[in-house]
This record gives C-alpha cells, structure tokens and sequence, in this order.
C-alpha cells in the first residue's frame, strides 16, 4: 500500500522534514507494509488543490499552513488571529498538539468538508521586517503593512494601527525595495528565502501571530483504515511533536544566523510583554472579522478555544 | 468568405447570438483586466491604497476569457495545430480526417463538460468561496462548464456541417470555411493586410 | 502507461488535432490507467488551476499592448530611427532589420508581430538595394527571435509560471544573449554585404538623425517602462504589461492618432481570443503535469535515460538537445508545457540555476519559431511575403548556425545572461 503525502514547501523545508521522518517512521512500523510518496511544493498543484485532492482521496495526507484553508474550512482561520497564543514556544506546542477544541470541536468542522485533523505544529512566529521600529501602535501610523489576502489580516493590521496593503507574494521584495510598503510579516525562514531583509532595516517579534500548519487526511479514506492502523497514524503523528518542535527551532535559528551573517547591521527588536500588551488590548476587536467568516459557531469556538487556553497556560 | 447556403437556419441563428456574447465577453473581458491592473498600480502609488481584490479579479477574468474563448475560436477556427500530413491528404480524405478529427474533439470536450459539472458542483457543496470578496467560488467556476459545453457544441456542429461529402468545401466551423491557423500568426498577418489595405487608399 | 500516453500524443499530433486534444487526452489516459476507480474531475481543477496563477496576466497584456502598436505608427518610427544611423554602413539596411527586431522586440513579447511589423515595412527596401530575397527573409524570419529574448517575452512568461521561476529575473537575464545574437547577427550581415557588394545608403546628416530620435522617443517609453519599471521594483512584470497597454492606447489613439478609441474592444477580442487558445494549452498542459507527477513519471523518465548521474553541463545539454528538438516539430508553448514539467526534478536536483536553463529554453524556444518543419515565423513569413515553403527556408542554415553559436556561448560562459539578475536581485 502507497500513501501519498503532499507538502506545500521544497525539499530541505520543515514540512519536508516532517514528511520524510514520517515516512521513515510509518515503513519502519509497518515492516514495508506501507510506503509513503512524499509530493513537494507544487507538484500536484497548489494547497487548496491538495486539500481537495485528500479530501475525494487521491492522495492520503497533505500538509499545509492554516492560511491556505481559510477558503475550505472558515473556522480553521481562528489561528490568524492576533495574539492568541501566549508568547512562550513550548505552551504553544502544548496547545497545537493536544488541545481539545482543536481535536474535538474544530475537527468536526474539518469533518464537515470530508477532511480529518490529524496534527498541527507551529514553523515559528510571524516576524516582521520592516523600514523603521514598531514598538507601539503610534509606530504603525501612515505604515502600509503586506499581508496576504485575507479579511482577517486586514483587520488585524488596521486594529493595530498600520495600513494594511495586501499584495501578491512575488512583488513584496520589489514593493519593499522601492518604498511601495513599508514592511511585510512573515517567519524568519521565509525572511531568509526571499532577502526580504535585505531591503528592510528591522526584524520585530511582536508575538502576534504564529505559522500554524496543519495535517489532514481525506475523512472517506481515513474511516476505511483498521483501528489498527488509525491509531498508527495517530500515535505517529502524535509522537513527533517533540521532533519537530526541534527541526523547527534549529530551522529558525539557522536562517537567523545567516540573516544576521549577511547583514550584521539589521536591528533585531523583540517587544516586550508590556509593549505586546498594547497592541494585545486593541486586537480584542480583531474577533469580529472571524466571526463574520465563521459565524456564531467560529464565536462559540474562539470562546471555547481562548478558554482551555488560559486554563492550562496561566 | 460566405458559405454560400446554410442548412439549418435556426441553428445559425442560436450560433449568431452566443457568438455575440462570446465577443462581450472577450473583448470587454480583456479590458477589465487592464483597466483592473492599471487601476491597483495607481491606487498603490497614488492613493496608497492597494485593491484588495484586484488580483482575485484578475484570477476570475482569466479563467473566463480563457474558457469562454474556445467556443469563439473554435468558431473563428483557430487553434494551434500541427497540420502537415493533414495538408498533404487529397481533398476528400482531408474532409473526412476533418470530420474524424471535431467528432473526437468534440467527445473530449463533452467529455470535460461532464466532469466540469461535476467539479463545480462538489466545489458549490462544499460552499468554498473566494479569499478577498468572499463570494461563492462555484459561481467564479461555472464558466468553465458553459465554456467547455459551447465549444462541445461547436465541434458537434461542424462536424455536422462537414458531413455532406459531396460538397467541396472544408469547413473549421459551422460557419466558416478556412484553414486553421495559429491565432498569433492568422492575427499578425491580418494586421499585415489591414495596414497594407490602409496605404493603398 | 507512459508509453501509451507518448503514443496517443503522438498519433494526435501528426493527425493535426488540435494541440489541446494531445496535451488532455493524455491526460485523461494516464488517469484512467492510474486511477480506475476515481472520477477524473481532479484533471478540471488542475486545469482551472493552471490558468490562474495571475502572473498569466501579463499575456494577454503584452499581446494587447502589441496588437495596438502594430495598427500603428510605432514601428515605422522605430526603423527610421535605426536606419538613419546605420544605412550608410556596408550591409546597413540588414544591420537596422537586426537592430530594429531587437528594439521593437523590446517593445512587443511575440516573434510573428516583429515579423510582420518589421519585415513587412523593411523586405522591400532590402531587394531593392540587392539583397536576395533568401538571404532577406532568413534574416527576417531569425532576427524576429529577439522579440522572445530581449523582455518581453511570452516564452518566458509562460516559463516562469510553469516552473515557478521569477518572471522578473528571466526578463533581466534575456537582454545581453539578445544584444549578442545582434551582434553576431550584424557581423555576418556586414560580410554578405561585401561578398556581394551591395551598395550602402547615403549618410544621414544628424539633423535628421535627432528628428529621427524625436519621433521615436515616444516608443522608447516601452522598454523603460518594462526594463525600468520591474527592475527598479516600480511594478511586477504583470502590471509593467498592463501599464504597456496604457502607454500604447495613449500614445498611438491620442498622440499620434493612427487608432481610435473605439477600435479597442475590436482589438481586445482579437487578444481575448489568442489568450484563450494560448491558455486552453496551459490549461491542458497542467492537467498533463499533474498525471505525470502523480504517476511519478518524470523520474522514471530521467532514470532511464541515465541522466540521474549526470552533470550539471550534461543534464543542461539534454535538456537543450530536447526542447530544439521537439520545438522543431512541434508549438514552442506545447513543448515548455510538456518538457518543463518532466525536467523540474532534474533540474532542482542537479542545481542548475532554473533562470539560467530558462533563458537557454527561450532561446531554443525562439529558434524553433523559424526552423522547419513547424515554425509560426515561418508561416507568417510565408503568409505575409507570399512566398512558398522551400523559398523561406532556404535563407535560414547561416542565421540558425549563429543562433546555435550562441547558445553554446551561453552555456560555456552562463555569466552571460546570469549576470545582470545577479547584479539586479542577489
Ligand atoms: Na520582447
Ligand atoms: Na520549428
């Protein structure tokens, strides 16, 4: 038997090195029994394809981040919410793999569409770069701010006082270059990649936002598996937060290091929890733009979500 | 050049208006997209203020034009085609390769048409919409199913119009007798004549 | 199954089908051998998704742009610039169809459009000054390549969104192998010109020669728009297009008057309609890709062939070998659609710069467009100097030898065209 595994990112990613410790683990446990195809960065098209590709089963498990299932799964947009998370790397971990609403509630609105959360991880917190220090929203005023399209980003970025300018991911080096924007916000690898910070003067960890990413498998193709073998996925899945937890950071750190290798002057800023607090009490009204994508069920789960949080975290 | 009767009167006149919506729609399409483009450059640099959903727009307007344009260039009879051996056939056989050839592209299309149905409705069920304006992703999508059915029909109808043997004439489409061309060539060469045309007055 | 997909394309092809009926019933073979027992409605959302990529735009944008300077005058202005600095030089009407092609290329992304607005306007000047018509038409025909070269390109627009290169860096990276192919071009140009002593023309005095700038400065705006505006970060190269259309709707309906407005939607529908067929075959040809990822046939391929083991010079000589090759025979836009796909694990693997082996594609994608037997510029040639098959080939062998000439350079010294994307971007 071949399962078929797509990421979204190429190979020597953290996705990739998800897929293929996965794939180690699932051929080791199976005896062979079970292979795994792992299918990069585009080559079954883009990450809506592949979801929907899991979704009718041609392929068994795909692996992307949250921002790209706002179109599917509305509800899942809850993790672009600002300042949802505490600011600490292992407590988000913690809720990513074992929360209850995710795996209990929201799961069942990922059933709705025929998908199946199997897993969730973090590839690091949103960073921004930008042409001058943010420390306050009084920083972000006349700032135009990319952010990919998506209602929810838009009005996080108003609520905190900057102009939010959505645009395609390919112009954003070239509208940094040239003063079009003023900064963008993305994960210190993708920073990295893209140069982004070459054309910027600051790189600011504000804690707002992390890249959640997500595994799903087709709901269809995942009820005809044994017990066996769902708890196989599961338990294998489950078992590797810890590894990627570490790729991760190792990851983030490394593309850091080269970033401040190549450009020793880039001021590295990371706000204080005084300073997030600022901008934490003006993304309440943030809320609003979920609920109006996901309705009164993304309100019931925001609660509920926000409540097991800071139960377990505080 | 005119054909000189057309069977089926009625069935040219359906032609004639969908032809015409056709046209609307790829002429006024192409338009929009630049007007669109244009119009997102000078909100950014002039207003600061980028279209939220200009590349959406884009998005929507190219999968339109592109399906809804092959039932018009199938009627105009212009394709990209590699028509060698086809060329070199006698008359005959070349009316019947002809025939053999919008008989199997119009089962393929028709073919498309059904899964296309299919696609939009499962995308219509699972109430995906768009990531900017929101809006009901089927509705961007059911397009492709009215494009790929028109250009079904298209074939359909010109391998009826070519069915008659013992007439001479070749016919592209149901309307139209000429050779196909590929549209970039047949469109540089007709400005050609066109220009030409002009210096001569 | 990979065999029974090449064979249906193949008997499609030579039948003169359609080229999108190769491309998609390929696919649909390939995914019912695959996959019995799935419903192929994944091919329709493969192929919606190969025409939304909204780097696609600048296509349709390019080719309206061009479509309403060709109606009018910014061509002619083009050659006379050309011509009143070079005519008095020995071969320097051949030398300004060169020059020409490679600034109105700079204006306009497709090869049969140069054919047609600079060939139409210079053969008759050239046999009347002695030179064969073979020789002219050849010159013509190859000369017209630099419209894929020099940016824009809708070669390497098409390129890039397929294999997710930078659109911009591709453009950048075309300029100075065209400039070369100029050269050469006008070096061989030069020797015909004395071997058969052809007479030059009269000098231009520079009163003339700074009218002739006058006039054509409007048109220059082009290529700053395009070069200046996406290398400077000013615009992406889509709205560099859709900015092209605005300047050619200002500058040929409002300043020098040669359209009218309301010739626009007449001319938009002519786009509309090439788009659609171009695009149908990417539609198509997404279709096809997926299958063969899917059925992990690019891999299969590369590793029958050997090339798995092979070097960076050797991967980058078959993939060469391959598009000239298949662009021979087949439409430039057909052959990037199927190979692209089967070389992308290759190329990744072995490291080649994807700009470096795209600027090399485009290349051979531009020579295919005039080498017998199917070569649109040859048949616009054919179409528009109303001459037979065999009388506008026969000029080609010398100019496709220097084409080949270049892309060897290219390779050897890949400084040539990675230089200017390194300088701009890296
Ligand atoms: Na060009
Ligand atoms: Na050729």
């Amino acid at each position: 038997e071949d399962w078929k595994f797509a990421i979204e990112e190429i190979p020597g990613s953290i996705m990739d090195a998800y897929a293929q410790e996965f794939k180690k683990r699932i051929e080791t446990k199976t005896d062979g029994d079970v292979t795994i195809t792992i299918y990069p960065m585009g080559t079954l098209g883009t990450p809506t394809d592949t979801v929907e590709q899991a979704t009718d089963g041609l392929i068994q498990f795909t692996n992307v981040s949250i921002g790209n299932l706002g179109t599917i799964v509305p509800e899942s947009q809850i993790f672009l919410l600002p300042y949802l998370f505490p600011s600490d790397a292992k407590a988000v971990s913690n809720i990513l793999s074992n929360s209850e609403t995710i795996y209990g509630d929201l799961n069942q609105d990922f059933r709705k569409r025929g998908l199946e959360v199997l897993t969730m991880y973090s590839e690091g917190p949103q960073v921004w770069t930008t042409n001058k220090e943010i420390r306050n929203p009084d920083d972000f005023s006349n700032f135009k701010m990319r952010v990919m399209v998506s209602p929810i980003l838009l009005e996080t970025y108003k609520n905190m006082g900057a102009s939010p300018t959505p645009l395609p991911f390919g112009e954003v080096f070239g509208a940094l270059q040239l003063g079009a924007v003023d900064g963008q916000v993305n994960p210190v690898p993708t920073i990295e990649e893209m140069k982004f910070y070459e054309v910027t003067d600051y790189l600011i960890w504000a804690g707002e936002q992390e890249l959640v990413t997500t595994v799903v498998a087709g709901t269809d193709w995942f009820e005809t598996l044994s017990p066996d073998r769902q708890k196989l996925v599961r338990e294998t899945m489950a078992g590797m937060s810890g590894f990627i937890d570490g790729v991760v950071s190792d990851f983030n750190q490394k593309r850091l290091d080269t970033i401040k290798s190549n450009k020793p002057e880039i001021n590295l800023v990371v706000l204080s929890e005084e300073e997030r607090n600022v901008f934490r009490a003006r993304s309440e009204a943030t809320a609003s733009a979920y609920v109006d994508a996901a309705g009164s069920r993304g309100e019931e789960l925001l609660k509920t979500l926000k409540t097991e949080i800071a139960s377990t975290h505080q | 050049m005119e054909p000189r009767s057309v069977p089926f009167k009625l069935l040219g006149k359906v032609d004639g208006v969908i032809s015409k919506i056709e046209v609307f729609i790829l002429s006024w399409g192409v338009i929009a997209m630049a007007v669109n483009t244009i119009a997102n450059v000078f909100g950014r640099y002039v207003f600061h203020q980028s279209i939220y959903f200009s590349e959406e727009l884009n998005e929507f307007l190219i999968v339109i034009i592109t399906f809804m344009g092959l039932g018009y260039a199938t009627r105009k009879g212009i394709h990209i085609r590699m028509s060698a051996i086809y060329d070199a056939l006698p008359q005959k056989l070349r009316k019947i390769l002809m025939i053999l050839i919008t008989i199997t592209t119009a089962a393929m299309m028709a073919t498309l048409t059904w899964y296309a149905v299919e696609y939009v409705a499962k995308v219509a069920s699972r109430g995906r919409v768009t990531p900017a304006l929101q809006v009901p992703l089927y509705l961007t999508y059911i397009w492709v199913v009215i494009g790929l059915g028109l250009a079904t029909l298209q074939y359909l109808l010109t391998a009826l119009r070519n069915l008659n043997l013992s007439e001479e004439e070749i016919y592209v489409s149901y309307l139209e007798v000429d050779s196909y061309e590929d549209p970039e060539t047949a469109a540089a060469v007709a400005r050609f004549v066109e220009k030409e045309e002009e210096t001569a007055k | 199954m990979t065999e029974l997909m090449l064979t249906v394309m193949v008997v499609l092809l030579l039948f003169g089908f359609p080229m999108k009926m190769p491309l998609i019933s390929a696919a649909f073979i390939g995914f019912l051998i695959y996959f019995p027992n799935f419903s192929p409605q994944i091919l329709v959302q493969q192929m919606i998704g190969g025409v939304k990529p909204s780097a696609l735009v600048a296509v349709p944008m390019f080719i309206l742009a061009a479509d309403i300077i060709t109606r009018g005058h910014s061509a002619d202005r083009l050659i006379d610039v050309v011509m009143r600095f070079m005519g008095h030089i020995k071969g320097g009407l051949a030398i300004s169809v060169t020059s020409a092609c490679a600034l109105f290329g700079a204006v306009c992304g497709s090869t049969q459009a140069t054919v047609v607005a600079v060939g139409g306007a210079m053969r008759p000047r050239m046999l009347k000054s002695g030179y064969s018509d073979s020789f002219t038409i050849g010159l013509i025909v190859n000369a017209a390549d630099l419209a894929y070269l020099i940016p824009p390109s809708i070669g390497m627009i098409i390129y890039g969104v397929v294999s997710g290169t930078s659109i911009s860096q591709l453009f950048i990276a075309g300029i100075v192998p065209g400039l070369i192919i100029v050269a050469f071009f006008s070096a061989y140009c030069m020797w015909h010109a004395y071997r058969h002593d052809i007479p030059v023309l009269e000098r231009s005095g520079w009163g003339e020669r700074f009218d002739a700038v006058r006039r054509a400065l409007w048109p220059m705006g082009f290529p700053l728009i395009i070069v200046g505006g996406i290398y400077g970060g000013v615009f992406s190269p889509t709205e560099a297009a859709a900015i092209c259309v605005l300047y050619a709707v200002v500058l040929e309906a409002l300043i020098f008057r040669s359209i009218r407005l309301r010739d626009l939607p007449d001319i938009a529908l002519s786009t509309g309609a090439i788009t659609s067929v171009v695009f149908i075959l990417i539609a198509a040809g997404a279709a096809f890709s997926w299958t063969l990822s899917f059925a992990q046939v690019p891999q299969t391929i590369i590793s029958s062939l050997g090339l798995n083991e092979a070097g960076p010079i050797m991967t980058l000589t078959a993939i060469i070998l391959a598009f000239f090759i298949g662009c021979m025979f087949v439409d430039s836009i057909v052959v990037i659609l199927i190979l692209v796909p089967i070389f992308a694990p290759l190329i990744k693997s072995t490291g080649l710069d994807p700009v470096l082996v795209g600027v090399l594609i485009t290349l051979q994608v531009a020579i295919g467009a005039a080498t017998p037997p199917f070569g649109c510029n040859l048949f616009t040639a054919i179409a528009v100097f109303r001459r037979p098959f065999v009388d506008v080939v026969r000029g080609v062998p010398p100019f496709l030898l220097i084409l080949l000439l270049t892309t060897g350079l290219v390779m050897a010294f890949p400084q040539i065209a990675l230089f200017l994307p390194e300088l701009a971007y890296r």
